[in-house]
């Protein structure tokens, strides 16, 4: 029941940028042109479309960010219990170090593999 | 839930979409005038007083311009890309509490459109769906400059998200909560007595680091200069909006300024209190001599001032910003977010655990 | 929502024995971990090193999990995980297949320009992965050492780059893998479901607990868990990844997966069966059920593995679909098991066997193999035992190993796993198993035809020279293989005990 305001929210935004985008296309006047519907490239007539292959490195850094947003994810509970826990022992403490362990080891590890490298 | 509660709710809803959406004509204006000042110039200043209608004028002349989809766009993506980019804007201000909950007559008001109890996390989960906006009207132009332009903005954006929420994981380690209500709560507890006055512990005081690690993140995310790579015009003309037109490229700016209103919200709830009355305010509303209900209100009036005030600091702060740093190379934005933010905002949290454990903080 | 309703104190802290038992899971760990930091080093050529330290995290494990094999079971991390005798006998196993496998690997990576120290990095992680399965007692932390496994070893078989036919292994591996993974997820899922937990030993008790039978969401589950792991062992109708995946791999890998990756699915295997369909005390029905499933299972396997093995030429492929067969006839075990005084030992037993002497033949393949695995075809082994006498003898042990002919580890374990399936009365299985395997016979001996009787090809590709770490491994397999076949008691004992305290 919580998120009925947000669902509002997002009807809102969905029918505000459609109604702004129709309107829009009513009220403007329309020159259609040729010129006007090639790929604008600073004035030089265009050399073929957008559909090139890209570096490889956003890939890279897109499989990085899955890996290690899931483990930046695992931080979220420990963060919200970790006073509670540190009321009781360390061993919470201690398997946190264990995890942040393995996090920089793999960060390390991509790092010194030049995965982090732009040229 | 009966009617009142449902009005209640509305008016909250109404009062988002209208923050939001004013947030984009007169921070355009400030935007414009601030750039002015700093480069000592006079700005716009025909339009009524000051040039305060600029914007309304801008929004005009953009509705009854050419709405041109040129030919070789993926139409249908084309044009629900700003769209996908105006939702996240307007659902993530939703859960930043703007005065405390308050009981009128039995029936308890907070001041959150949304009340959730994942907080913060629900802002993170809903900004990130803000990349799939930009993804959509780069990949849908057809154009290299948009490809490349929302390219950079998509890994920009996930490289910084990290250290925007590990950031948070240290604050939150701090307050034990990540609900923004109990947070902003939790900043009203005193860190240090100095002899009559009273330091409340802020998040930017026992969080000095992190809150610098979250403003610079937050810059990142919402494609503000200096990290306004994915526009960058004198590289690639205007990135994932140079193929659109006057209101799709409105739409974008309405977007982007209703990012910033939920990132100087959360600045301000974070780190300043959020609705924690600023120093005076307290006296202030003592002062008035009210009771009862009115007491009350005006109490609730004034935590909101409080709020609007430091959110507009930061609304200011970063216009201050954009025009006074410089652009970052890309290579420089990448390796400054993981080589850089992503070790130091580990660090940090090293640090907020050893003084939690010592029981500084 | 209150969190401190939910911490339990009894789960932070780890007593000795939890803690010994851990270790070497930890060692293995840690020793992975020092090895990638190593490999990354730029102070030190990581070539030596790296090589150095995981087999000797491997090595150092087995003996630490060897040691631990007689002690009492201890239950970890709030019953996930379980450190039994069973376990640990596995343990062993993998680390020395893991071990074995990178001896094996040294010179053949040098000589194929692959010397990266990601791979044994991956040799360990996947070893890792088949400890934890192993001893895992929850469907998820299995999935997780199962992906932790699998996607080593997806790695692994795409580890020859520039090859054509590795990376096309490891792209099929990798696609139907992961379907395999999420058929598993999702019955895991409907389990859950059915049962509320998803650790097997609750869902075991609450199946005995009822008396109405099972739910068809239990039953669908149960089949869909036990089809992931079908797949993961390769038993028809699923599969049709194997020769690809076994000749496009590195051959030192292609000996893992047969050794290693089959053990460590059957281990779980063995674990999930006995819980959800087969073991003590459940329903008739579903134990019926699962029967049929897994006879018509075994029948298929064993019956198209042998025939389709006789008409392969290229050795990788005829040992792959040789392993097929092999599937079939531990399939006849598991069916058994629970029908016959020796229970699961046999089929603990013939895993062991299988790993000692496939271990010991594609380490012989890793020899003799030319650059970018060419020259394994049949016709590459005429007169080998003019040209290498020695690496002939003992590949002539692994394949009578392999056809079952005494005194070998294949005979034995043959003969104690169709025994036990006389003893639980499938006499038809028994049958049909003893028919295949007389058939299989054929295309072992074939090798040996070619190699000793039949003169050297003209042009034959020059040998590599032998490594001793190389030569070392198939020695020591030639012995394990007589010894486990002419003195089985010993391993039986261990087999024994292993299963239980299942």
């Amino acid at each position: 029941m919580s998120y009925l305001p947000v669902l509002i929210l997002v009807v809102i935004a969905i029918a505000l940028g459609g109604a702004i985008q129709i309107l829009s296309h009513v009220l403007g006047p329309k020159f259609p042109n040729p010129m006007k519907n090639s790929p604008f490239e600073c004035g030089m007539p265009p050399l073929g479309d957008a559909r090139h292959r890209f570096s490889v490195r956003f890939y890279l850094v897109a499989i990085l960010f899955l890996l290690f947003d899931v483990e930046a994810v695992f931080f979220f509970p420990f963060a919200v219990t970790f006073r509670e826990y540190l009321g009781i022992n360390m061993f919470m403490v201690l398997e946190m170090a264990v995890f942040v362990g393995i996090l920089l080891v793999g960060y390390f590890y991509v790092l010194r593999k030049g995965a982090l490298e732009w040229d | 839930m009966d009617m009142i509660d449902v009005e209640i709710m509305l008016a909250k809803v109404l009062l988002i979409v209208l923050m939001v959406l004013q947030a984009a004509p007169i921070m355009a204006w400030v935007e414009r005038r601030g750039a002015a000042l700093i480069q000592n110039r006079l700005g716009p200043n025909r339009v009524g007083p000051l040039g305060l209608f600029q914007s309304i004028a801008d929004a005009i002349k953009a509705m009854f311009k050419e709405d041109l989809v040129p030919a070789h766009v993926s139409r249908f993506y084309y044009l629900l890309a700003p769209i996908a980019c105006l939702i996240p804007a307007f659902m993530t201000f939703a859960v930043i509490p703007m005065a405390a909950p308050i009981t009128i007559e039995g029936r308890s008001i907070h001041f959150q459109v949304a009340d959730l109890n994942v907080g913060i996390l629900y802002v993170f989960a809903v900004a990130s769906l803000g990349v799939f906006g930009i993804i959509m009207a780069g990949w849908s132009s057809n154009n290299k400059f948009s490809l490349l332009g929302s390219l950079r903005s998509c890994s920009q954006m996930i490289s910084y998200e990290l250290s925007l929420g590990l950031s948070v994981v240290a604050l939150i380690m701090v307050y034990a909560s990540v609900h923004l209500g109990e947070i902003v709560q939790g900043q009203a507890e005193t860190l240090l007595q100095l002899g009559p006055i009273a330091i409340p512990k802020l998040g930017i005081f026992v969080q000095p680091l992190g809150f610098l690690l979250f403003l610079t993140a937050v810059h990142a995310e919402t494609n503000r200069l200096p990290f306004d790579l994915p526009e960058g015009e004198t590289e690639i003309v205007a990135g994932y909006h140079t193929e659109y037109g006057p209101m799709g490229f409105s739409l974008f700016m309405m977007a982007e300024y209703g990012n910033m209103l939920t990132a100087s919200g959360l600045l301000a709830t974070l780190y300043f209190g959020g609705w924690q009355m600023l120093p005076g305010f307290a006296y202030v509303h003592g002062a008035l001599g009210l009771s009862g209900n009115a007491h009350i209100l005006a109490g609730v009036g004034l935590q909101f001032l409080s709020l609007l005030l430091k959110v507009i600091f930061f609304m200011l702060l970063f216009v201050w910003t954009r025009w006074t740093l410089p652009r970052f190379r890309y290579d420089q934005v990448m390796d400054l977010g993981w080589k850089v933010m992503f070790p130091l905002s580990l660090v940090n949290i090293f640090i907020t655990g050893a003084l939690i454990y010592l029981g500084w903080i | 929502m209150d969190a401190s309703t939910t911490i339990r104190a009894d789960l932070l802290t780890l007593t000795s024995e939890q803690a010994m038992m851990l270790s070497p899971y930890l060692w293995v760990f840690g020793g992975t971990v020092l090895a990638m930091i190593l490999s990354v080093t730029r102070a030190i050529q990581p070539r030596l090193p790296v090589f150095i330290v995981s087999v000797l995290t491997a090595l150092v494990g087995m003996v630490v999990s060897l040691g631990l094999f007689a002690a009492d079971r201890v239950m970890l991390f709030n019953n996930m995980m379980v450190g039994d005798s069973y376990a640990n006998f596995f343990n062993v196993v993998f680390l020395a297949s893991a071990a074995l496998t990178m001896l094996a690997s040294f010179e053949y990576l040098d000589q194929e320009r692959l010397q990266y120290g990601e791979y044994y990095l991956l040799v360990l992680f996947a070893a890792l992965g088949m400890m934890l399965m192993a001893s895992a007692l929850d469907l998820i932390v299995i999935f997780i050492a199962l992906e932790l496994m699998s996607l080593s070893v997806y790695v692994l078989v795409g580890f020859r780059r520039a090859d054509r036919r590795s990376n096309e292994a490891a792209m099929k591996y990798f696609i139907l893998g992961a379907a395999a993974s999420a058929i598993l997820l999702y019955g895991t899922a409907l389990l859950y479901g059915a049962t509320q937990s998803t650790n097997i030993r609750d869902i075991q008790a609450f199946v005995q607990s009822q008396s109405g039978g099972v739910s068809i969401m239990f039953t669908l589950g149960a089949w869909l868990v036990i089809v992931g792991f079908l797949f993961k062992i390769a038993s028809v109708p699923f599969h049709m990844w194997m020769p690809d995946v076994y000749e496009g791999a590195p051959t030192p890998i292609t000996g893992f997966m047969t050794t290693g990756l089959k053990a460590a699915a059957f281990a779980t295997f063995v674990r999930i069966f006995i819980s959800t369909g087969y073991g003590d005390g459940l329903p008739a029905a579903i134990q019926s059920h699962m029967h049929d499933i897994i006879v018509v299972c075994a029948v298929l396997t064993m019956v198209i593995g042998n025939a389709v093995a006789l008409t392969q030429t290229n050795l990788k492929r005829m040992l792959a679909y040789s392993s097929i067969a092999h599937t079939g006839y531990i399939l006849v075990g598991m069916i058994a098991g629970q029908g016959s005084e020796q229970g699961y030992a046999p089929v603990v037993l013939y895993l062991v066997a299988y790993a000692v002497m496939n271990m010991g033949a594609f380490a012989v393949l890793a020899i003799l193999a030319a650059r970018a695995d060419q020259g394994l075809n049949l016709r590459d082994f005429s007169g080998l035992s003019s040209r290498q006498p020695w690496l002939a003898f003992a590949m002539s042990v692994f394949l009578l190993s392999m056809a079952g002919i005494p005194p070998t580890a294949g005979f034995a374990a043959k003969y104690l796993l169709f025994y036990s399936a006389v003893q639980a009365h499938e006499i038809g299985l028994v049958v049909i198993s003893v028919l295949c395997s007389a058939i299989s016979v054929y295309y072992y001996l074939r090798v040996l035809v070619h190699m000793y009787m039949h003169e050297p090809e003209e042009g034959a590709a020059p040998l590599r020279p032998v490594s001793v770490w190389a030569a070392a491994v198939v020695a020591s397999m030639v012995v394990l293989t007589v010894q486990i076949g002419t003195l089985p008691a010993g391993m039986l004992a261990a087999a024994k005990r292993a299963v239980m305290s299942l």
